[in-house]
């Protein structure tokens, strides 16, 4: 169970700025700057933030669908920089991908035993009757009747859809799966389907998640620890409860304060912390700490220096999170 | 006397190979100045609902089939066109969910706002100008008189649906129906533009239809909910006693579907099965195929909407049973 299996170290991605016919470059935009984490074997580690926020372009470079601007990660003790291209597809197999929207990320004129089956024969894993047998199972595995082989995509709703990118996911055997917002599109009550089949797949394949969403209660539910994203950087991170009892940035609390509960009695007594202006383009990142012109305890040195990740089990990055228990207080129900 | 009362609306939709009833007998009343809401998931119809009330579905495909929607005591589905327009822009606004669907990309926002004041308020460009200014500072976009001059585009999205709100409040309507306003944007901010429209509508005295699936954001902002299920509603009453004790059990499967921030952590237990295919609507209660309490007459017998304790209505076979057992 412990033990860390994917180390990110100062993982940068930048993307070009580009103007004019000749796409001359004018600048860049880090859409996640010197990021590092560790994610241990069996947990689920979920990536909250705002959208633009870079939990997306993240999660691409740890996995290395686009190679980082700089920085390493290190999968199960191998370096994936140091790796040959033969020896990338390889440990490709073990790290697979689930995504938002199973509407578009399902190729809609292939059946859907086919599609399952897609990854086992570019692996080859499996063939022929063997690849069948192994559809049926994985169909049965994330709760789809083996007539389901036979259909297309359209066939099927967004939750029945989302199953079909699990089973997909599953079928080269993965130990580490990045699920990008795989529950946003979908409505409650099959929400709640596709979280406790992810959770119970979890337990059951020993598999480590990495979970990205912005829905806080669903973050709850799903992680066992939480990293909050912020213009590319990570502004805090500690095990899940920690996080929800006891929220150390302005950020994180005003994310807390916004998200609403299901129930009047408490919303009627809750203060909410408003921000001030929206979220910044990572292309005009603020100087010192990128959330000072939001922050409501921002003080001089928040707008000169840019305060890192600090503390062990729970980091956090800022310089006022002293005061972080009277902020949380001020915002939580009377 | 409500402002609002929708009496069996019931709307048809004439598709190719079949005919299906996405509306289906929904009765609703809006008093001045509330905030009630419709809760459902995607495909119940709460669209469907919001744009026959404001006579805005084309036809074909869409044929408003029976019902009544009284608003001020006037059934708009029988107003003619003139005098439904003129009630549309100074009455009665909506607010979609993709401010872009209201906007228009080739004029100033200025201008958009400045010509349904100078058309339903009978102000001077001069008089609708000075008033666009003062919108766009209520809705507290940053600069505001300079960006009367900006267009659509170039504002963000949280900006623009706060453009769109400006627009729709501007004539200061007795009833602002919102279609899951917030939906496509982040937390912070769809609590930021909830709370503005919640206090310019306390301000003006102006009543919402607050259309949504989140039901946090319900238990936030509407004090009487309307659940939506296949076309009907299958409960409604005030907020707080919904909640507490649920009596349909849809609303009851909803509630359990949801993880919370605020309390222990609990297994979810989600709704087993799908909404139904709206051309393949079971012949009794909608709900029963998915429903862990459904009896014979269920499957045979489609409940009405029955008012089972004070203001609360529900439409199942089962809830005097439900309530029975929840009651200590
Ligand atoms: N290929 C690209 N070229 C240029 N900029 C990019 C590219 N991909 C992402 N970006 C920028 O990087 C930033 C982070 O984007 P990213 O998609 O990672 O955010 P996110 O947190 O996943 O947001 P969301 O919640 O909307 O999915 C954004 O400002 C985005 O515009
Ligand atoms: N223009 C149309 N043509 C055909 N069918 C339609 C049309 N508009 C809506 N429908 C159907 O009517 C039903 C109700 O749709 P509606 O858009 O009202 O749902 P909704 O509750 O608003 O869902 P969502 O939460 O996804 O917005 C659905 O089955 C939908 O497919
Ligand atoms: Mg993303
Ligand atoms: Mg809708």
């Amino acid at each position: 169970m412990s033990g860390v299996f994917v180390e990110v170290e100062s993982l940068t991605k930048a993307f070009p700025i580009t103007a004019g016919l000749m796409r001359r470059k004018v600048g860049e935009v880090r859409a996640v700057d010197e990021v590092s984490l560790s994610i241990r074997r069996g947990e689920t580690l979920a990536l909250v933030g705002e959208s633009g926020s870079g939990k997306t372009t993240l999660a691409r470079a740890i996995l290395h669908v686009e190679p980082a601007t700089s920085g390493r990660v290190v999968f199960d003790g191998t370096d994936l920089a140091a790796l040959d291209a033969g020896q990338l597809r390889a440990i490709r197999r073990r790290l697979q991908m689930v995504f938002q929207d199973p509407y578009s990320s399902l190729n809609p004129r292939m059946r859907v035993g086919a599609i399952i089956a897609e990854p086992l024969v570019v692996h080859g894993l499996r063939s022929g009757r063997a690849a069948i047998d192994e559809v049926r199972r994985l169909l049965a595995l994330v709760g789809l009747p083996p007539d389901a082989a036979e259909r297309f995509p359209h066939e099927f709703s967004g939750g029945q859809r989302q199953r079909v990118g699990i089973a997909r996911a599953l079928a080269v055997t993965p130990d580490f799966i990045v699920a990008d917002e795989p529950v946003s599109a979908l409505d409650v009550s099959i929400q709640a389907q596709i979280l406790s089949l992810l959770e119970e797949l979890r337990e059951r394949l020993k598999l480590t998640y990495l979970f990205i969403g912005h829905d806080l209660a669903v973050i709850r539910y799903i992680a066992t620890r939480v990293a909050v994203m912020y213009l590319g950087r990570i502004v805090e991170i500690a095990d899940r409860d920690d996080l929800f009892a006891r929220p150390r940035h302005p950020y994180t609390i005003s994310l807390l304060s916004a998200a609403p509960v299901p129930d009047p009695r408490i919303e009627a007594t809750r203060q909410r912390l408003a921000l001030k202006g929206e979220i910044p383009s990572p292309v005009a990142r603020p100087a010192g700490c990128a959330f000072h012109p939001r922050c409501p305890l921002a003080v001089d040195r928040c707008r000169r220096e840019r305060p890192d990740l600090s503390g062990d089990r729970h980091a956090v990055a800022c310089w006022r999170s002293d005061e972080a228990p009277a902020l949380l207080a001020a915002a939580s129900p009377r | 006397m409500a402002l609002l009362s929708v009496r069996g609306l019931k709307t048809q939709f004439a598709l190719r190979d079949r005919t299906i009833t996405p509306v289906d007998g929904v009765d609703l009343e809006v008093e001045p100045g509330e905030t009630t809401a419709i809760v459902g998931e995607s495909g119940s119809g709460k669209s469907v609902f919001a744009l026959s009330i404001m006579r805005l579905l084309p036809t074909p495909p869409a044929t408003i089939t029976g019902g009544q929607v009284l608003f001020e005591g006037r059934d708009l589905l029988t107003m003619d066109e003139r005098d439904l327009r003129a009630v549309r822009g100074a009455k009665l606004a909506m607010i979609f969910q993709e401010p872009m669907t209201a906007l228009n990309p080739v004029l100033t926002v200025g201008r958009q706002l400045t010509e349904a004041m100078e058309r339903h308020r009978g102000l001077t460009p001069r008089q609708a100008t000075a008033r666009a200014g003062d919108l766009l500072k209520m809705v507290e976009i940053p600069d505001a008189a300079a960006r009367l001059r900006a267009f659509p585009h170039q504002f963000s999205g949280g900006m623009r649906q706060r453009v769109m709100i400006a627009m729709a409040l501007s004539c200061e309507p007795r009833l602002v129906i919102a279609d899951e306003p917030t939906t496509a944007l982040d937390v912070t901010t769809q609590a930021e533009i909830l709370d503005l429209v919640r206090r310019l509508c306390r301000d003006t005295g102006t009543a919402m239809i607050l259309i949504t699936h989140d039901l946090g954001v319900v238990a936030r902002y509407a004090s009487r909910v309307n659940v939506m299920y296949a076309g009907r509603l299958v409960e409604q009453g005030p907020a707080e006693a919904l909640y507490g004790r649920p009596l349909h059990p849809y609303t009851r499967g909803l509630l359990a579907s949801v993880p919370r921030v605020d309390r222990p952590l609990a297994k979810l237990q989600p709704i087993k099965g799908t909404p139904p295919d709206p051309a393949k609507l079971p012949p009794g209660c909608a709900f029963a195929p998915r429903c862990e309490l459904a009896i014979e007459r269920c499957r045979g017998e489609r409940p009405g909407l029955e008012l089972l304790l004070d203001n609360r209505r529900a439409a199942c076979w089962r809830a005097t049973e439900v309530l029975a057992e929840a009651s200590p």
